[in-house]
């Protein structure tokens, strides 16, 4: 009888050891399956991205805003020089699928996606003041950069250059200049002429004016 | 061995058992978790805010941002271009919402899901961006 009893409480005791060993090796093997194996391979992919998009890269006119001159003069070495976690590895940068940058098969890498927008700029355009007749020049929203090339007339002087009520260029003994000038992407800007009565020349305002795209980037890193 | 003492296989199997359990806890929080989509989408979120708060608008002075929370009108004006834009930026497997203190466009959100979100102050009121795996 009491052998008998012993047996049972044996039976359960195996029953129970077994099912907790289950349990126990399911936890395990879920854990492990779960884990990330890649952590190098995350950590350059999401270098490069960050890298490739920051506001002070050279390939971004501003933060998340890719120029497109400088992302179509990309190539495998100036990647490892913005971002050095990428040396040696294997990687793929695209734009919306489209690969820009691809070096070795990072086929089995991490992937990290980036929302961006792709600056591109159109062909100069070029607008003239007549300093004579006093006129402006209007320059539409969202153009940020203007060369302004101020050649005044003999016996004249131009002394100041205003976009939008701001003086942006100024010298008191007369401009005669070739300036790059900094304008508000908010609004349109319009271009005067600071000049004393009678005087005449010439005074050219050349802008580009950027298309942006919305675009998805792709950094996949396989170190 | 008086009646009613627990079986000296049983206590042994106990034993057992909470060995066993111990060494799976020790799997579960020794492996460092799987990596979640919510930084992935939290990056995401912050992409668009950050293109949405650098982007004019068609009309007026502001950021496509700034304008969604400042008035009821502006609200109006910018939402369905804000929309269009926000599609064209995300991958084409996340959707988002955005909230503001003007109202609330978007996807409906699936309870279930894993969300990335930002908050971006404006000086007409905080804007939040809210995306996830669609």
């Amino acid at each position: 009888m009491r052998a008998q009893t012993n047996l049972v409480a044996l039976v359960l005791a195996l029953v129970l050891l077994t099912g907790a060993t289950v349990v126990g090796v399911t936890f395990a093997d879920a854990a492990l399956s779960d884990a990330d194996r890649d952590p190098l391979d995350r950590h350059a992919a999401t270098a490069v991205a960050d890298r490739l998009v920051a506001a002070d890269a050279p390939t971004t006119v501003r933060a998340n805003a890719l120029a497109a001159d400088a992302v179509g003069d990309l190539n495998a070495s100036r990647v490892e020089t913005l971002a050095p976690p990428a040396e040696g590895a294997a990687f793929r940068i695209a734009l919306d699928g489209e690969p820009v940058v691809e070096r070795g098969p990072a086929g089995s890498g991490v992937t990290v996606r980036r929302s961006v927008v792709v600056v591109s700029r159109t062909d100069p355009i070029q607008r003239s003041i007549n300093v004579s007749r006093g006129s402006t020049v209007r320059i539409p929203r969202g153009v940020d950069l203007a060369t302004v090339v101020v050649d005044p007339g003999s016996n004249s002087t131009i002394r100041t250059v205003r976009a939008g009520g701001r003086v942006v260029l100024y010298d008191g003994a007369g401009l005669d200049t070739n300036a790059t000038v900094h304008l508000s992407r908010y609004e349109p800007t319009t271009v005067r002429i600071g000049a004393e009565t009678n005087a005449t020349g010439r005074v050219t305002v050349t802008y580009r004016r950027p298309i942006t795209e919305a675009r998805t980037l792709t950094v996949t890193v396989d170190a | 061995m008086p009646r009613g003492q627990l079986s000296l296989s049983i206590i042994e199997a106990v034993v057992g058992v909470v060995l066993v359990l111990g060494v799976a806890a020790g799997f579960v929080v020794g492996v460092s978790g799987s990596p979640s989509s919510t930084p992935q989408l939290d990056t995401l979120a912050r992409d668009t805010a950050t293109v949405l708060g650098s982007e004019p608008t068609e009309s007026g002075r502001d950021s496509r941002l700034a304008a969604l929370a400042r008035s009821d009108r502006a609200f109006e004006q910018v939402r369905t271009p804000t929309r269009e834009r926000i599609e064209r930026l995300l991958p084409a497997d996340v959707v988002f919402e955005v909230r503001t203190p003007r109202g609330t466009f978007g996807y409906p959100r699936s309870p279930t899901a894993a969300v990335g979100s930002v908050t971006v102050p404006t000086r007409y009121g905080p804007v939040t961006i809210r995306v996830w795996y669609g």
